[in-house]
C-alpha cells in the first residue's frame, strides 16, 4: 500500500534530505531531482504492484502532484483486482 | 524476430589496457564522488590505437574461429560510435581490406551503441534474402581518447572504453545458435540528446566535445522551470524488446542463464536495465566484467558473451541475452542459445 508519507520518504530519501523539508508543491527538480531517481521511483512502486506511467510523473514533478496521480491509480487498480 | 536459423560462428574481442578510476581520480581526471557513486573500477583505454585496428584485430580471431573460408562471406557490417579516421574515408571498407580482402559489399551499421544487435538483426535478413549467401562479418571498434571527448566526464551514467569486437554471423552451425531479436523505440526521446543544441552547424565541425552531461542538464534546467523534457523510461523500451524477443522465442526471463548488457555505471545499469527486468545484474548480469571495462559503444554485449563463453562461465544448452541501447531512443536485444561450450570446442579442436 502506497501512502502520501511513503512517497514523501520515497522522494526524500533519493534527495537525501529530511522528509519534512520536502514542501509538497514544490517542484522536486528544482531541488535536484533527477530523470534516473525518477526512473529508480518509478521501478519501486511497480515492484509494489501499480502499474505506474512515467510520463505521467514527468508532468507535475511534486509530491503533491505525485500522490495525486498514484492515489488514483492504486483506487483504479484495487477496483479492477479481486 | 524469431531465428533460430542463423549462428554465431565466431566471436572475436579486442580489449586494450585498463586505466583504474583510483588512477583517474588521483590525475584529476575523474571526480572521487562520481567514482563513489559509478561502482567502476577501471576501463580499458586504446591510447593511440586506431578505432578500427581494434575491430581487425576482434574480426581476425572471429573469422579463425569460425573455420570459414573468404569465400564464405557475403558482407561487412562495421558499427560505430566515435570518430574512426579519416573525414570522408571508408573505415569499413578499411576493416573489410585488412580482414576478408574479398569484393563482398561493406557498409557501416550506425545504430550508437547497439550496432552490433542491429546487426545481428539485419543480417539475419542479408543472409536469408539470397539462398547463396553462408557468412557476414560483423564489427565494431571504438577509441574514444580523442580530443572530441572526455571519456570520464561526458556522462554520469557512464565512463566511456575502449575496445573491438566481432561475430561471424552464419547459416550452418556455430558455438551458439541466434534464438530471436527485437528491439523498441520511442521517437520523441531524440530530442533528450539534443539538449538544446542545433542541427546546423553540427557542433563537432565547430569544435565543440561531445558532452552529453551538458545536454541532460539543459533538460533538467527546462524540467525544473515547469516545461515537461522528452523523457520516458528506459526501462520501458528495454522490457518491450525483451519481451518481443522472449515472446517470439516461446521463452520466458527465467529461461535466460546470463545477460551481457551495456557497460553503464551502478545505478543506470540497475534502474535502466536490470531492475525493469527483475535481473539481478551482480548474479545474472556482466557487472564485474563491465566494471573493469566501460561503455565501449557497441562493443559491449559482445565483449560481454566472449567473456561469459571463455571464462566458462555459459555453456552447452544456456541462454544468454544481449542487451543493447542508443540515443534515439532504442534497446535491442538478442538471444542466443549455446551449442557448445569453450571447453568443449578446445576439446574437439584436439
Amino acid at each position: 500500500m502506497i501512502t502520501r508519507d511513503s512517497v514523501q520518504e520515497a522522494v526524500a530519501e533519493r534527495l537525501d534530505s529530511p522528509p519534512a523539508q520536502i514542501p509538497g508543491d514544490t517542484n522536486l527538480v528544482q531541488l535536484g531531482l533527477t530523470s534516473l531517481d525518477l526512473m529508480a521511483l518509478v521501478n519501486g512502486w511497480r515492484r509494489q504492484g501499480l502499474p505506474v506511467v512515467f510520463r505521467e510523473l514527468v508532468r507535475e514533478p511534486t509530491v503533491d502532484g505525485w500522490w495525486r496521480y498514484l492515489e488514483g491509480l492504486q483506487d483504479e487498480h484495487a477496483e479492477v483486482s479481486p | 524476430m524469431r531465428i533460430d536459423d542463423m549462428y554465431l560462428a565466431g566471436i572475436g574481442v579486442y580489449v586494450p589496457e585498463q586505466v583504474s578510476t583510483d588512477q583517474a581520480v588521483e590525475r584529476g581526471w575523474y571526480d572521487p564522488a562520481d567514482q563513489e557513486a559509478s561502482g567502476m573500477l577501471a576501463v580499458t583505454v586504446a591510447d593511440e590505437t586506431p578505432a578500427p585496428d581494434m575491430a581487425i584485430n576482434a574480426a581476425r580471431q572471429a573469422i579463425e574461429m569460425s573455420g570459414l573460408e573468404v569465400d564464405d562471406f557475403a558482407g561487412l557490417f562495421h558499427s560505430n560510435v566515435h570518430y574512426q579516421g579519416p573525414d570522408g574515408w571508408s573505415a569499413h571498407h578499411y576493416v573489410l581490406r585488412k580482414t576478408l580482402d574479398t569484393p563482398v559489399p561493406a557498409m557501416e551499421l550506425r545504430q550508437g551503441c547497439n550496432g552490433m544487435l542491429a546487426g545481428i538483426q539485419l543480417g539475419t535478413c542479408y543472409l536469408r534474402a539470397v539462398p547463396d549467401r553462408t557468412a557476414l562479418l560483423l564489427t565494431s571498434g571504438d577509441n574514444f581518447s580523442t580530443p572530441a571527448v572526455d571519456r570520464w566526464r561526458s556522462s554520469k551514467r557512464f565512463i566511456l572504453g575502449d575496445g573491438g569486437a566481432a561475430v561471424v554471423v552464419a547459416k550452418h552451425g556455430g558455438f551458439a545458435r541466434i534464438v530471436a531479436a527485437a528491439s523498441q523505440s520511442n521517437p520523441e526521446m531524440e530530442e533528450l540528446h539534443r539538449g538544446g543544441e542545433t542541427l546546423f552547424p553540427p557542433g563537432i565541425t565547430l569544435g565543440q566535445k561531445m558532452d552529453l552531461e551538458t545536454r541532460m542538464e539543459y533538460w533538467r534546467k527546462q524540467w525544473a522551470s515547469g516545461v515537461t523534457p522528452p523523457m520516458g523510461h528506459m526501462g520501458d523500451l528495454v522490457r518491450g524488446a525483451v519481451d518481443t524477443a522472449l515472446n517470439d522465442a516461446g521463452m520466458s526471463l527465467s529461461d535466460i542463464t546470463r545477460v551481457a548488457h551495456v557497460h553503464f555505471a551502478a545505478e543506470a545499469l540497475r534502474e535502466m536495465y536490470m531492475d525493469p527486468l527483475g535481473i539481478d545484474e551482480g548474479k545474472h548480469g556482466t557487472w564485474e566484467f563491465a566494471r573493469r571495462m566501460g561503455h565501449a559503444g557497441a562493443v559491449d554485449a559482445v565483449a560481454g558473451l566472449h567473456h561469459l563463453w571463455t571464462s566458462g562461465q555459459v555453456g552447452e544448452g544456456d541462454h544468454v541475452l544481449l542487451l543493447g541501447a542508443t540515443p534515439g531512443m532504442e534497446a535491442g536485444c538478442a538471444i542466443v542459445e549455446i551449442l557448445q561450450s569453450a571447453d568443449q570446442r578446445t576439446e574437439a579442436l584436439k
